[in-house]
């Protein structure tokens, strides 16, 4: 007995420790115009409206994301139990792609609002859903 | 009876919770207001005069940062117990120490953290979840002659 709680505790550690690695890259890498994020939009200059900028309902917004899934279920087919995965991604670079579509002007600023991200890892008897997912929430806003 | 009904109301919340939102994980955001360096997430970035520099390009490379930060969540992630902005600091620390100017392509990678694996404990909601995230950039300099 005490054998068993030993090695379901170090089971238990073990998995706490390691976790279970989807990892999800959330980049703008590929826009050929500066993406600000935060209140300084050039180098000795800060956009003292930037919290106003962020609000202001009249600016043309844009919000990606992109995300990671795997999805594994279990059938039992007599005495065989089979394993299904299924993957489901959003490409990262859809980010720079969506920012792109808003075909921002050499006038305009690309002002991002929040990077935003989560994952989540739901694991049942009959399967598992592990997500990792990111993105962005700006504004495209004139230049001071 | 009554217990019977009771029991059912009960696994349907937490079932329709599971549905919606996850067993066990983290969210929340990054916020960078309080940064007193330009930060692009692309690799290019204004100049003093407006100017769009670039790495080689009126930029010269100054080293890079990683910041590794734990998102904390529970019931189910929806609760986030994680703050947004305390990255800020570490980004100002970061820039100050390299003596740059400014951050280019700023990026981060969003991961499981542990605790998100430990069924059967996932599917009690005060469990915590997590996230773990490494936020990555470029210092950047501007280089000698450029403006």
């Amino acid at each position: 007995m005490k054998k068993t709680i030993t090695l379901i505790f170090v089971g238990w550690v073990v998995f706490l420790f390691s976790g279970c690695t989807h990892p999800q890259i959330i980049t703008a890498q590929y826009v050929d115009k500066p993406v600000i994020v935060g209140p300084y939009w050039k180098v000795g200059g800060k956009l003292e409206n930037y919290e106003e900028l962020k609000k202001n309902k009249e600016l043309r917004k844009f919000n990606s994301e992109v995300e990671r899934t795997i999805t594994t279920s279990t059938q039992q087919n007599g005495s065989y139990q089979t394993t299904n995965t299924q993957y489901y991604s959003v490409d990262a670079d859809n980010i720079s792609k969506d920012i792109l579509m808003q075909n921002p002007s050499d006038n305009e600023l690309i002002l991002i609002k929040r990077c935003f991200l989560g994952s989540y890892l739901m694991l049942a008897p009959g399967g598992s859903i592990i997500t990792s997912f990111g993105g962005v929430e700006g504004v495209i806003a004139p230049k001071p | 009876m009554k217990n019977l009904a009771k029991a059912i109301v009960f696994f349907t919340i937490i079932s329709i919770f599971f549905l919606l939102t996850a067993c066990a994980g983290a969210r929340g955001s990054i916020v960078l207001k309080d940064v007193n360096h330009p930060v692009s997430m692309s690799p290019y970035i204004y100049d003093k005069n407006g100017q769009v520099l670039s790495i080689n390009k009126g930029l010269t490379y100054n080293g890079g940062f990683l910041i590794e930060k734990t998102y904390y969540g529970t019931f189910y992630s929806l609760i986030k117990l994680s703050g947004d902005d305390d990255v800020n600091q570490q980004i100002n620390d970061a820039v100050k120490a390299s003596n740059s100017d400014a951050v280019v392509n700023l990026h981060y990678v969003v991961d499981q953290g542990g605790t998100n694996g430990c069924c059967p404990l996932t599917w009690l909601p005060i469990w915590p979840g997590t996230a773990k995230v490494f936020i990555m950039g470029d210092m950047v300099k501007i280089s000698k002659g450029g403006k």
